[in-house]
């Protein structure tokens, strides 16, 4: 392959992975994204600037999932009361306790930590089959199906709804006790 | 904040540029870094008020604007206190041979 293709090919796939780190990374930091493009105008060669742009893409996943895992008491407190609704969903008769609880759960790590909120949805409903495979007790589940997963359903419903309480309670101001 | 080696060599490209305005490419040419470890190193030193930043427009047609780093004062105190910190562990890692 000619130089000159060469860094046409390279430019072209750095342009992709600007585009795509741009994309990747969380709102509060695309001006950080912005900053490594434009210093790829200062760079020269073809596959320096490819591997500028590939350090990017480094840096939105890394800042993906720093974001992802932030908010450490939300994370305890979501894994707390996954374990404990899929304990209670193991030792129960009917599945009613289990998926009135995931709800309640989802709607209270919503409302509380509105901000991705997908994340305590997974963390409830994934509590189950992370119980299930480490104290090998599959309660009334049978073993060769997928039916341990069907929490995802009262969990989501739960955070959509505790999302929705959140914005809600945004339009009610809450006036100062006393005043 | 946790200094890590290559945060203590941002600090010194930043802190041998004393109040002028850095870019980030220049950054990384004088530490070595890849611009997929010092863009995070410059987020976070920038988090907890250690650097500052501007964009600066280019005269060029097309071509974006830069962001300029420098150090606020906080950040240089605390680079100094980061130095004193590394050389006195570089000092302890080092062994001591006897004559």
């Amino acid at each position: 392959m000619r130089p000159d293709m060469q860094d046409v090919l390279a430019n072209t796939v750095a342009r992709c992975l600007n585009h795509l780190m741009l994309i990747l990374l969380p709102t509060a930091r695309r001006a950080w994204g912005r900053a490594l493009v434009a210093e790829q105008h200062d760079i020269t060669k073809g596959r320096e600037r490819l591997t500028w742009a590939a350090g990017g893409i480094l840096m939105s996943v890394n800042e993906l999932m720093r974001t992802l895992f932030s908010d450490r008491p939300a994370w305890v407190a979501g894994l707390v009361l996954g374990i404990a609704s899929a304990l209670v969903d193991l030792h129960s008769s009917t599945r009613w306790p289990y998926v009135i609880l995931l709800f309640a759960f989802g709607v209270i790590l919503a409302s509380w930590r509105p901000k991705w909120a997908w994340r305590w949805t997974f963390l409830l409903a994934l509590s189950l089959p992370a119980v299930v495979l480490v104290t090998n007790n599959w309660g009334p589940y049978l073993v060769d199906r997928f039916d341990v997963f069907y929490g995802l359903v009262p969990a989501t419903l739960g955070a959509v709804a505790g999302v929705m309480l959140r914005r809600v309670s945004r339009w009610f101001p809450h006036e100062p006790i006393g005043h | 904040m946790r200094v890590s080696s290559q945060t203590v060599a941002v600090l010194q490209a930043l802190r041998g540029c004393g109040r002028t305005w850095s870019y980030g490419y220049d950054l990384s040419k004088v530490t070595g870094l890849k611009s997929g470890t010092l863009y995070p190193i410059l987020m976070r030193l920038h988090d907890e008020g250690w650097l500052e930043n501007k964009w600066e427009q280019s005269s060029e047609p097309g071509r974006p604007p830069r962001h300029l780093y420098r150090l606020t004062a906080v950040g240089s105190s605390a680079a100094s206190r980061a130095f004193q910190t590394t050389g006195s562990k570089t000092r302890a890692r080092r062994p001591v041979y006897e004559t």
